[in-house]
């Protein structure tokens, strides 16, 4: 009997709409959208769209588009655009081997700094 | 495709996508690379049914934002400057040379009309080496602004004529008309050459034989209308009765 599958972080989480602080969004919003790019090649509509259905809250055109362009730039990302069904294109976003190497190390990191942090932050120490 | 911003971004507030285009057009982004953030943000504007300022906040601050990893074009500000200044010299001596050629007179030339030729080449040339901040001002400046700045300008203009020697300064008209459509045809050769009037926003993927084919027609015809407008009103000047 096969093993079931791994569950999917993203499709795990509770869909909300929380206010979280823009510092942390900040330093975790690149490895997410990196995250939702590794499901497939789509556009940035759609990674702000499975973005806010896991939870993260709202990510406007003005914090991502500038995002994907710098991952785009840093060779995590290539970017081709796509004829729309009789109406405009849009720009498509895939993970390179580079972007695809970087999401792997950098995920192990961000999982090790996120245990770390919740560690120390809900330790007994910090109650008393 | 086409490479019209209106019809490259038909949800994108037309007052958003002018500013956002100057912003990056400032900082000397290419037009095709305008074109493809432009069609992005139209994109965007359209699957999330929001407008520009909704999605994307103020346009400089975005442009600014994007400008930090999109390449440049090289700028080159003394070719770029002495292009201007041939071609301004050049509408200047055709507008005043010509007409007194074609009637068979001399060209007689006041003080005011020498500072007139000094200012507008000093002008030409500040514009060209201005800095991007300086070119923003101007861009986003108020009519007092302007207004002031002006009259700056004709004070200084009237400053100049002051230290002109007064009297009639005669000249020939014939080899001054010569040089000044010498001068205008080289200066219109190198703006297109330059390529800076080929450089349009153009919609992502118009980069077939028939856009490029396209763009240096409008290149063509954008550094011609200079020196069409100069010979035209040179052309009116001289039918005027004297």
């Amino acid at each position: 009997m096969p093993r079931p599958a791994p569950p999917d972080p993203l499709a795990e989480a509770t869909p909300a709409t929380p206010d979280w602080p823009g510092e942390w969004l900040r330093g975790v919003l690149s490895l997410c959208a990196l995250r939702v790019l590794a499901d497939g090649p789509t556009y940035g509509y759609d990674i702000a769209q499975r973005l806010a259905g896991v939870g993260l809250g709202e990510i406007k055109g003005g914090t991502l588009y500038p995002l994907l362009g710098r991952l785009h730039a840093a060779g995590f990302l290539d970017e081709e655009w796509r004829p729309g069904d009789g109406g405009p294109g849009r720009k498509y976003y895939a993970l390179t081997e580079a972007g695809c190497a970087h999401l792997h190390d950098e995920s192990a990191r961000w999982a090790r700094f996120a245990a770390l942090t919740q560690s120390f932050v809900t330790s007994q120490e910090a109650h008393r | 495709m086409s490479t019209s911003p209106d019809t490259l971004a038909p949800h994108v507030d037309p007052r958003w996508r002018d500013a956002f285009i100057m912003e990056l057009r400032l900082r000397d982004v290419p037009g095709r690379r305008i074109g493809d953030a432009l069609a992005e943000v139209d994109g965007h504007c359209r699957d999330a049914d929001e407008d520009a300022t909704t999605a994307f906040g103020d346009p400089v601050a975005y442009a600014q934002g994007l400008a930090e990893h999109l390449p440049t074009r090289a700028r080159l500000p003394l070719r770029d400057g002495a292009a201007v200044v041939v071609e301004t010299a050049g509408v200047l001596g055709v507008v005043w040379a010509l007409p007194p050629w074609l009637n068979g007179d001399p060209l007689v030339a006041s003080r005011g009309m020498a500072a007139t030729v000094v200012v507008s080449l000093l002008a030409a040339v500040a514009l060209c080496l201005a800095p991007a901040p300086t070119l923003r001002w101007l861009t986003r400046a108020r009519w007092w602004q302007a207004a002031l700045a002006g009259s700056g300008v004709a004070v200084a203009l009237a400053a100049l004529t002051r230290l002109v020697p007064d009297g009639r300064l005669e000249a020939p008209a014939a080899p001054l008309a010569l040089v000044s459509l010498v001068l205008l045809a080289v200066g219109a050769v190198a703006l297109h050459a330059g390529g800076a009037t080929a450089d349009v926003v153009s919609a992502p993927g118009a980069d077939d034989a028939r856009s490029v084919r396209r763009a240096r027609t409008a290149s063509v015809l954008v550094s011609a209308a200079l020196p069409v407008v100069a010979l035209l009103a040179a052309g009116g000047l001289a039918l005027l009765p004297r």
